[in-house]
C-alpha cells in the first residue's frame, strides 16, 4: 500500500479514513451503561484508580551511574530499578536535595559549580538500559571456525560462523598467541579514546601493552579528529574551555561545527548567549540544524572555509580593526622572518655577542632544526626606534620589548656583515592576505557575499569577547584542518579574543582530553614502562597485503616524496629522528571499546586490503565489544563486555567541555557471560606469567601488574587512587569522594579557559618562540609552501584545479568534477540519536535516527531485509534478530533529486571512486543544490551500521556503509619530527614547580609524533561522489511539500484565506 | 450549551460543562522556551520510558518534539484541522452533529513516524545570498525551521473531556491535570478523536484509551513533570499558572517571596513573553511557548494566537501578528528580570512556586514555602592563584 502525508490528508477529507483501518486498531463498539458523572469538568466521584500509575511510577530502589560514550560528555544518571532491573533513568540534579541519587538527602553536592549546569544527560543515557537489552548483545566469548593461530586464514573473517568457547579457551588463546610473538611491538590495542574507561576498562589494555612491550593507538588520531591547525600555531593540544564559559560570549562564529546535535547536554550554555545579548553567525554549506539558532547565515561552498578565514583577517587588517598591543605580546607577528631561508632570524645571527642556542643550529643535532629541550635561539623583533632587539622565549606577554614593531619590512646586517632581506611574521601575513583575500576574491572562492563577509568581519571585531568554533566536519577536510585552524587563530590573536572567559577558539573534536586526569601515565606507564606510539593513519594506509601506490594513499600529488613502499615496514616514509612511535605490524590487533570497522574511511580497501587478505600480516584481531558490531563480525576472537550498568568495577572518566571527574559503576547483575577489558586483561596477564618465562619478561611478572584484579583481598579502587594522587588535576580527591557523585577537577580558573596563564601571567605558549606562531618555519611547511597562512583547494572536493591555491586552481577544472561527472559532495555529519555507531541498534534511538522511515513497524518490505540482514551467521554463537525498526538514508536537495526522477524515500545509488552505496533518499530543502553554484552536497549521518543499508543487487560486493566512498590520505605536511609542542601531560612551563611525586614532574617541550597531539592523522572528507537512481520505493511516507495544503499552512494562510473547505461546517 | 469566557480569545465561547465558579487556587502550567530548544528528544526519552514502554504503547509518544514545519506526530495533525474550522470557529463550535467536539481520528500509520521530518527545513536555498533575522528590524529567517515540543496541554476547556460519552475523562481539583479513568474507558475513542492536539491515544492492546497524565504522581511530590526535569536544553519551567500577583506567601512562610509565579509572570505580566499553541481551537491549552525569534510571524500568527483580524485579547499589540512581533522581540532581548526566570528553567527538580529576582541573584520557594533555587545570575569565574597552577590543561 502506498501511503503518504497527502493521502491522509485527502482520505480524511473525502470520510474514506475507514478503509486504512487494521483490525486490532478498531474500537470497541458496543456501549455499556455508566454510573453519571455530573461535571468531570469540576469533580469526580471516584478517583482511587489513580493507583494504576501510581504503580506505574513506582520503583524499588535507585542506583546511580555515569553515561560516558564519546560524546565526550559525562552524565551522572539516577537509575530506577524495579525487581533488579533499571525500568527508566533519570539525570541527577546537582546541589538539589529530595531527589533521590548519590549523596544524602540527594543529588550531588560536591562538583563545585552552580545549578546552571543541571541537568546533564541526553536521551541516549535515558535508553542505557534498552540498550543493555538489545537482540545485538554479545552473551559469550567466541572464537571464528575458520581461525587457527597457527594458520588464521583471513579470507574468512566476516563470513564464518563463531563457536562458543568458555573464558579459559578465549584467554588462553590470547595469551599463546601473544607468547609466541618475536617482536612484543607487534602487539597492538586501539581504543577509541583516551578519556574515558580509564583503568578497569579498555585503559587496562594499554597498561598491558606497557608492561609487555606492545604499541598502542587511537581513533582519535587516526579517524583524523586531531585539529592540528591548534598544535601549529600554539603548541597545544586542542584550546577547548568549559562549556560554562561560552555564556560570556559577545559573539559566536560557528563554522560547520553541528553543536546542536553533537554537544547535548551542555548545548545551553551556548543558546544562552543569545539571551545575554549576544550575537551568532554561522558559516555551513547546508542550513544544519545549528543555523535555526544564529541570527546570520553563510552559506559557505565545502572545502572553502579557510578563505572565509582569510577574508575576515583581510577586512581586520584593512581596517585596522586588531589589536597591536594583544599582537606584540602573544604572538611572533613582531619576530623578523628571513626572506631567503624562511627561517625566523634568530638573535645570533645578528648580535656578534649572542650566544647561540646549546645544541647548535646546524645538522641532525642541532636543536634549532629538531625540537628537543627548549633553546632554539633567540628572536628578532624592531624596536620604536627601529633598532633590531633580541627577544627570547621567556620574553612574553608584559615582559615582551616594549613598542616592538609589526609591520617592517627591510633589509638587515647579519653579524658575518653580510645582509638579508627580512619581514616580521605580520608583514608577511598582510602581504599575503591583502594581496589574495579582498571579500570579493573570497566571495568568488566561497560564495559568500563580499558584504555580508565585511558586515561580520567588522561586527566580529567590534565585538568585545568573540569565540569562534570548528569541529569534526572541517578536521576532516584535506587542507582545512590546518589553514583554516591558523587563521582563526591569527583573527583570534588580532582581536585579543583569546584567554578570557568568553573568548577563544574552540573545537570539542573528540574524547581526547585526558590532559584532565594528569595522574593517569601512573597506571598506564607503571614503572616507566610505556606502550610504542603508532602513526595510525599509516596502519591502515601501508599494513595492506597488497601492493599500493603509496603517493595516492598519502596524498603526495605532486610525487616528489621520497616514499619507500609499503612492504617494508621496517623503513617506511617517517620524519627523521623521531623515536618515539613504531611501524611495527599489529600481528595482534586488539580493539576495545571501539567499533574500528565501521568508522573506518575508505572501508574496501582496510576490509580487503588488511583486514581480509591473504598476505595481511595480522595473524589474530581481538574484538571486545558489547554488541556484535561490524567490527565483531569481522574479528577471530570476540569477548562480550558488559554494558556500564552491569559493570562490576567502578571506572573514571573527563571530558573536554565540563569540569567534571566523574566514577561509575553498575547498577545491576550482568545478563550475559560477560568480563570487563580490566578483568580480561589481568587474566591475560596471568596466563602470561604461566607461558613466559622470567628471563624473557619486560617486567617480573604481569599478573603483579594487575594483581588489584586477581587477587581475593584485591580492590581496583587501589589503581584509580594512585592515579588520582599521582596528578594535580586531582590531588586531593579521594576515590570516596567520587563515589558520592562528581567532583569538580582542581584546575588553575574554573571554567576553565585555555591559555589563561599565557594571557594574564605571562607564560609562554608551547612554542619555539614561547608565542601564538602564525609563519611556521619547519622545512616540512616550507617545502610544501604552506608556512604561511593561506586557502588550499581540496585534492579531491572541488570543482576547480584540485590542492593549489586560488589564483591557479580558479581557471582550472577538477576533471573528476567535469569530465568523470562527481558532482557531489559526500557530507557524513556526527549523528544526534547515536554516538558514532552506538545505540546504532537500540529502538527508540533507531526510530528516530532514521527519520521518514523509522517506526515501530518501519517499512515491511524493509523490516525482512532488517531482519534477514541482522541474522548473525549461524552456529553456536547465533544472536536474536534486530528489531527492524529504520535504516539508513541520504539527504539530497529536491532540485537534485528530481533531476534524476528521484522522490522522497526512492534509493540511489552513490559511487566515488573507491566504492559505492545503495541507501533510501530523503529529500531535503536544507542541503547545498547544484544550482548554488559549485557541487550539490549528500549527507549521510555518520555512524550506521551495514545492516541498514539495502543490498545493490547489481554490484554486491559485500561491503556496505557509509564509509564506502571515503578516503584515506595522509597530509605529508603533518610528518614532522620537528613540530614543537607540549606533550599530552603536564606543563613545561612550571614543571619543575610540581612536586616529584606528581607524573608529569620535569615535563619538558616535545617535538614530533605525540598520540592525541601531533600525527598524520590520514583520513579526510574530501570525496566527490556521482549519484543515481537505483529502485523506486513501493513504501514511503510522503512528501509533504508537493501538498497544496502544507504550502497554506506554512504561508500561515491556511485558516484565513487557504483553507480549502474552511468556514462551510 | 454552556457558555464561557476564553480570556486567549478575547470572547464568550461554548462548552459542553460548567465552569467552576471561581479558578483553581493551584492550577498545572509550563513555559517553553523554543529558542532555546535543540530538539534532542530526551524529554520525549523520558516521558515514554516513564509512562508508555507497555504492549500496545509502543507507538505511543506523549511527549514529542516536532520539527516545523514539516514534522508532525500524528502527520499533518493540525494542517488538517485549521484546514477544516473556519475562522474565529472553536472546534466546540464547529462540532457536527451528535458530537460535543469537532475532530478526526488519525489512523494507525500515521502515528508511526514519530521523527518524520525531523530536522528539515523550508525554504529556498540562499544562493549569492545569506539569511538572517532581527526581530527589531522585522527581518526573519527566509529559510527556516524550528522545534516545537508537544505534549498534553491540560487545557482549561479540555476537548478529550468534552468528548467523552462515559464521563470517564476529569480535571482534578487540586492541579488541573486532566486524566483518563483507565477503568472507566472503554475505548470508544471520541477523546482521541477530539483532542485537537492529539494526545490522547489508543491502546489496540488493551482496547482502551491513554491520556498523558501530567507526572501527577511526580506533582504530588512537589516535583516537576519528566519532560520538564530531564531537558538538557532548559527550555522549560513548571508550575502553578493561576498564582497571580496578589497571591500570598506560599505556605504562610513569610521568609519566602509572595505573588505571583514565574510562570504566570511569562505568560500574564506586562511582559508577556509566552503563547498558547492554537488558542483557537478554544481548549485554553496550559502550555504556553516562548516563540521562535527567527520566524516569519505570518506562521507563528496561525500557529500561537487566534488567528481572526479582530484583536480581541489582552495581548500586546493592535493585532494578533504585532502581539506575535513583540514576544519574538522580548524572547530575543529579554529584560532582566525575564532573564533572570529564564535561570530557573532546569535548576531544580522541585516544583517552584514563588521567586524573586536581583541584580544577581535569583531565588525560588516552593508550595510550603521552602527555599529551592539560590543561585546567581552569572557564575563568578574562579582563578586559583599560586606558582605551581598553571593555565594547565
Amino acid at each position: 500500500m502506498k501511503l503518504n502525508r497527502r493521502d491522509f490528508v485527502k482520505a480524511a477529507a473525502a470520510g474514506t479514513v475507514s478503509t486504512l483501518v487494521s483490525s486490532g486498531w478498531a474500537a470497541t463498539q458496543s456501549v455499556d451503561p455508566v454510573t453519571s458523572v455530573d461535571n468531570p469538568l469540576k469533580s469526580y466521584p471516584n478517583r482511587d484508580w489513580e493507583e494504576v500509575y501510581h504503580d506505574i511510577y513506582a520503583y524499588d530502589s535507585v542506583d546511580w551511574t555515569v553515561c560516558h560514550p564519546n560524546c565526550t560528555q559525562s552524565c551522572a544518571l539516577n537509575f530506577y530499578m524495579k525487581n533488579g532491573v533499571p525500568i527508566r533513568a533519570e539525570q541527577i540534579y546537582h546541589e538539589e536535595e529530595g531527589s533521590p541519587g548519590p549523596g544524602s538527602p540527594g543529588g550531588y553536592e560536591e562538583a563545585g559549580v552552580s545549578r546552571h549546569w543541571n541537568p546533564r544527560g541526553c536521551m541516549k543515557g535515558l535508553t542505557l538500559h534498552r540498550r543493555t537489552f538489545e537482540p545485538s548483545r554479545i552473551k559469550y566469548p567466541l572464537v571464528r571456525k575458520g581461525w587457527d593461530p597457527e594458520d588464521p586464514s583471513p579470507e574468512g573473517r566476516g563470513e564464518d560462523e563463531f563457536e562458543r568457547v568458555s573464558w579459559d579457551e578465549a584467554i588462553d588463546l590470547i595469551a599463546e598467541k601473544m607468547a609466541n610473538l618475536e617482536d612484543q611491538k607487534r602487539f597492538h590495542v586501539f581504543n577509541a579514546i583516551k578519556s574515558d574507561g580509564l583503568i578497569t576498562r579498555h585503559g587496562a589494555g594499554r597498561r598491558l601493552a606497557s608492561i609487555f612491550g606492545g604499541c598502542e593507538w587511537t581513533e582519535y588520531d587516526w579517524y583524523a579528529d586531531l585539529p592540528p591547525g591548534h598544535v601549529i600555531t600554539t603548541g597545544y593540544q586542542t584550546s577547548d574551555a568549559d562549556a560554562s564559559a561560552w555564556r560570556q560570549a559577545d559573539y559566536t562564529i560557528m563554522q560547520g561545527k553541528n553543536l546542536i546535535h553533537n554537544k547535548l547536554a551542555d548545548n545551553h550554555w551556548l543558546q544562552e548567549t543569545r539571551e545575554r545579548g549576544g550575537k551568532m553567525v554561522g558559516v555551513y554549506p547546508d542550513y544544519s540544524p545549528t543555523v535555526q539558532k544564529c541570527d546570520r547565515w553563510l552559506p559557505v561552498r565545502p572545502g572553502s572555509d579557510a578563505a572565509f578565514a582569510l577574508g575576515v583577517a583581510h577586512v581586520i587588517i584593512d581596517e585596522e580593526l586588531y589589536d597591536p598591543d594583544f599582537m606584540r605580546k602573544f604572538t611572533s607577528l613582531p619576530l623578523l622572518v628571513r626572506e631567503d631561508t624562511g627561517k625566523y632570524l634568530r638573535a645570533h645571527e645578528v648580535f656578534e655577542d649572542h650566544d647561540p642556542p646549546e645544541g647548535g643550529t646546524e645538522g641532525q643535532e642541532g636543536l634549532a632544526h629538531h625540537g628537543g629541550g627548549d633553546d632554539w635561539g633567540d628572536f628578532v623583533a624592531v624596536d620604536a626606534d627601529g633598532d633590531l632587539t633580541a627577544v627570547t622565549r621567556e620574553e612574553v606577554g608584559g615582559e615582551t620589548p616594549a613598542d616592538t614593531r609589526l609591520d617592517v619590512d627591510t633589509e638587515v646586517t647579519l653579524a658575518d656583515g653580510s645582509s638579508v632581506a627580512v619581514r616580521t611574521d605580520f608583514a608577511r601575513q598582510k602581504a599575503n592576505i591583502l594581496d589574495s583575500y579582498d571579500p570579493e576574491t573570497v566571495e568568488d572562492i566561497t560564495t559568500i557575499p563580499a558584504d555580508a563577509l565585511r558586515k561580520t568581519a567588522r561586527e566580529f571585531a567590534a565585538a568585545e569577547k568573540g569565540q569562534w568554533f570548528t569541529g569534526e566536519g572541517i578536521n576532516h577536510w584535506f587542507h582545512s584542518n590546518d589553514s583554516l585552524q591558523r587563521t582563526i587563530f591569527f583573527i583570534q590573536s588580532m582581536l585579543g579574543n583569546i584567554g578570557e572567559r568568553g573568548a577563544g577558539y574552540y573545537n570539542y573534536s573528540g574524547q581526547y582530553k585526558i590532559e584532565l586526569l594528569d595522574g593517569y601515565p601512573a597506571y598506564v606507564n607503571p614503572d616507566g614502562h610505556s606502550a610504542h606510539g603508532m602513526y595510525p593513519g599509516y596502519a591502515f594506509a601501508f599494513f595492506g597485503g597488497e601492493q599500493l601506490d603509496p603517493h595516492d594513499i598519502r596524498g603526495d600529488f605532486d610525487r616528489d616524496l621520497d616514499l619507500v613502499p609499503q612492504g617494508d615496514a621496517d623503513e617506511p616514509v617517517m620524519p627523521e629522528g623521531a623515536d618515539s612511535y613504531t611501524m611495527s605490524r599489529p600481528a595482534v590487533l586488539w580493539t576495545m571499546n571501539c567499533n574500528l570497522l565501521n568508522q573506518t574511511k575508505h572501508q574496501e580497501h582496510v576490509i580487503e586490503n588488511f583486514v581480509k587478505h591473504p598476505d595481511t600480516g595480522n595473524e589474530l584481531f581481538i574484538v571486545s565489544d558489547m554488541h556484535m558490531t561490524y567490527s565483531a563480525r569481522h574479528a577471530d576472537i570476540v569477548l562480550p563486555v558488559p554494558s556500564w550498568l552491569e559493570c562490576d568495577y567502578p571506572d573514571i572518566t573527563v571530558g573536554p567541555e565540563n569540569p567534571f571527574l566523574h566514577m561509575d559503576s553498575g547498577v545491576m547483575d550482568p545478563i550475559y557471560d560477560t568480563k570487563q577489558d580490566g578483568e580480561i586483561c589481568a587474566l591475560v596477564a596471568e596466563k602470561l606469567d604461566e607461558k613466559i618465562p622470567p628471563e624473557e619478561r619486560k617486567v617480573d611478572s604481569y599478573r603483579e601488574y594487575f594483581a588489584e584484579f586477581l587477587d581475593d583481598d584485591g580492590d581496583v579502587r587501589n589503581y584509580i587512587q594512585e592515579a588520582l594522587d599521582a596528578g594535580m588535576t586531582t590531588r586531593d580527591i579521594d576515590v570516596e569522594d567520587i563515589e558520592d557523585g562528581p567532583e569538580r577537577l582542581q584546575l588553575k580558573t574554573y571554567p576553565r579557559v585555555p591559555f589563561y596563564s599565557q594571557i594574564n601571567e605571562d607564560r609562554p605558549f608551547y612554542t619555539k618562540t614561547g608565542r601564538m606562531e602564525f609563519h611556521k618555519e619547519e622545512d616540512r611547511f616550507l617545502e610544501l609552501g604552506r608556512s604561511d597562512l593561506d586557502h588550499f583547494e581540496s585534492p579531491e572536493g572541488t570543482p576547480y584545479g584540485t590542492n593549489a591555491k586560488w589564483e591557479e586552481a580558479k581557471d582550472e577544472e577538477n576533471p573528476l568534477y567535469h569530465d568523470e561527472g562527481y558532482q557531489f559532495y559526500y557530507n557524513t555529519p556526527h549523528p544526534k540519536y547515536r554516538t558514532h555507531s552506538s545505540w546504532g541498534m537500540t529502538d527508540w534511538n533507531l526510530i528516530w535516527s532514521s527519520r521518514d522511515f523509522g517506526s515501530t513497524n518501519a517499512d515491511p518490505e524493509g523490516t525482512e531485509r532488517l531482519v534477514d540482514d541482522f541474522s548473525f551467521p549461524t552456529g553456536d554463537g547465533e544472536t536474536n534478530d534486530s528489531p527492524p525498526l529504520g535504516e539508513a538514508f541520504v539527504e539530497m536537495h529536491p532540485e537534485d533529486a528530481a533531476n534524476i526522477d528521484v522522490e522522497n524515500g526512492d534509493y540511489v545509488r552513490i559511487s566515488g571512486k573507491r566504492g559505492d552505496l545503495v541507501v533510501r533518499v530523503m529529500v531535503s530543502e536544507r542541503q547545498r543544490p547544484r544550482s548554488a553554484g559549485d557541487m550539490g552536497q549528500l549527507t549521510i549521518w555518520h555512524g550506521w551500521w551495514p545492516q541498514h543499508f539495502p543490498d545493490d543487487e547489481e554490484n554486491d560486493d559485500s561491503i556496505k556503509g557509509y564509509n564506502v566512498t571515503t578516503n584515506i590520505w595522509l597530509d605529508p605536511g603533518q610528518e614532522t619530527d620537528d613540530l614543537v609542542h607540549k606533550g599530552v601531560f603536564g606543563d613545561p612551563n612550571i614543571s619543575d614547580e610540581v612536586e616529584e611525586d606528581l607524573a608529569w614532574h620535569g615535563a619538558t617541550l616535545e617535538a614530533g609524533y605525540e598520540e592525541t597531539v601531533w600525527a598524520p592523522t590520514g583520513t579526510n572528507r574530501d570525496d566527490l561522489v556521482d549519484v543515481e537512481k537505483y529502485e523506486e520505493a513501493d513504501w514511503w511516507p510522503g512528501d509533504a511539500r508537493k501538498d497544496d495544503l502544507v504550502s497554506d499552512y506554512i504561508d500561515g494562510s491556511l485558516q484565513t484565506d487557504g483553507g480549502t473547505d474552511g468556514g462551510d461546517s | 450549551m454552556p457558555q464561557t469566557y476564553n480570556p486567549q480569545l478575547g470572547r464568550e465561547q461554548s462548552y459542553p460543562y460548567e465552569h467552576r465558579e471561581e479558578e483553581r487556587d493551584w492550577h498545572w502550567g509550563m513555559v517553553i522556551n523554543t529558542n532555546r530548544c535543540i530538539n534532542c528528544n530526551t524529554c520525549s526519552f523520558a516521558c515514554k520510558s516513564t509512562w508508555t514502554s507497555g504492549e500496545g504503547e509502543e507507538y505511543m509518544w506523549w511527549m514529542n518534539v516536532e520539527t516545523e514545519p514539516y514534522g508532525g506526530y500524528p502527520m499533518g495533525w493540525d494542517m488538517r484541522l485549521l484546514d477544516d474550522l473556519g475562522p474565529d470557529e472553536t472546534i466546540f463550535e464547529a462540532a457536527e452533529d451528535g458530537e460535543q467536539v469537532r475532530g478526526y481520528v488519525a489512523e494507525k500509520e500515521e502515528w508511526e513516524y514519530p521523527a518524520l521530518g525531523d530536522d528539515q527545513s523550508h525554504g529556498e536555498y540562499p544562493t549569492g545570498e545569506v539569511v538572517e533575522s532581527d526581530p527589531h528590524e522585522e527581518q526573519y529567517h527566509d529559510m527556516w525551521q524550528f522545534y516545537l515540543p508537544r505534549l498534553c496541554n491540560h487545557c482549561k476547556n479540555p476537548a478529550c473531556l468534552a468528548a467523552c460519552p462515559r464521563q470517564a475523562i476529569y480535571k482534578r481539583e487540586e492541579d488541573g491535570i486532566v486524566l483518563l479513568d483507565q477503568e472507566r474507558c472503554r475505548g470508544y475513542r471520541r477523546c482521541v478523536k477530539g483532542c485537537p492536539y492529539h494526545k490522547p491515544m489508543y491502546n489496540p492492546e488493551t482496547g482502551i484509551s491513554e491520556k498523558p497524565v501530567g507526572c501527577f504522581p511526580r506533582i504530588e511530590d512537589g516535583n516537576v513533570p519528566r519532560c520538564v526535569s530531564s531537558c538538557i536544553g532548559k527550555t522549560r519551567l513548571h508550575g502553578n499558572i493561576n498564582r497571580g500577583p496578589d497571591a500570598g506567601h506560599p505556605g504562610g512562610v513569610s521568609s519566602a517571596a509572595d505573588g505571583r509565579s514565574p510562570i504566570n509572570y511569562l505568560v500574564k505580566s506586562d511582559e508577556k513573553i509566552a503563547l498558547p499553541l492554537y488558542p483557537q481551537f478554544g481548549t485554553r491549552p496550559q502550555v504556553f511557548y516562548m516563540p521562535p525569534y527567527h520566524v516569519p510571524p505570518e506562521f507563528l500568527t496561525q500557529m500561537f494566537t487566534p488567528n481572526v483580524e479582530e484583536k480581541r485579547n489582552d495581548w500586546p499589540g493592535s493585532t494578533y501578528e504585532e502581539s506575535v512581533k513583540i514576544v519574538q522581540q522580548r524572547a530575543r532581548d529579554p529584560s532582566h528580570h525575564v532573564l533572570g526566570i529564564l535561570q530557573l528553567f532546569g535548576a531544580t527538580t522541585r516544583l517552584i512556586e514563588t521567586y524573586n529576582v536581583k541584580e544577581n541573584r535569583v531565588k525560588g520557594w516552593d508550595r510550603k514555602g521552602k527555599k529551592v533555587v539560590d543561585m546567581p545570575i552569572e557564575e563568578p569565574m574562579e582563578v586559583r592563584e599560586g606558582e605551581q597552577w598553571t593555565n594547565q590543561p
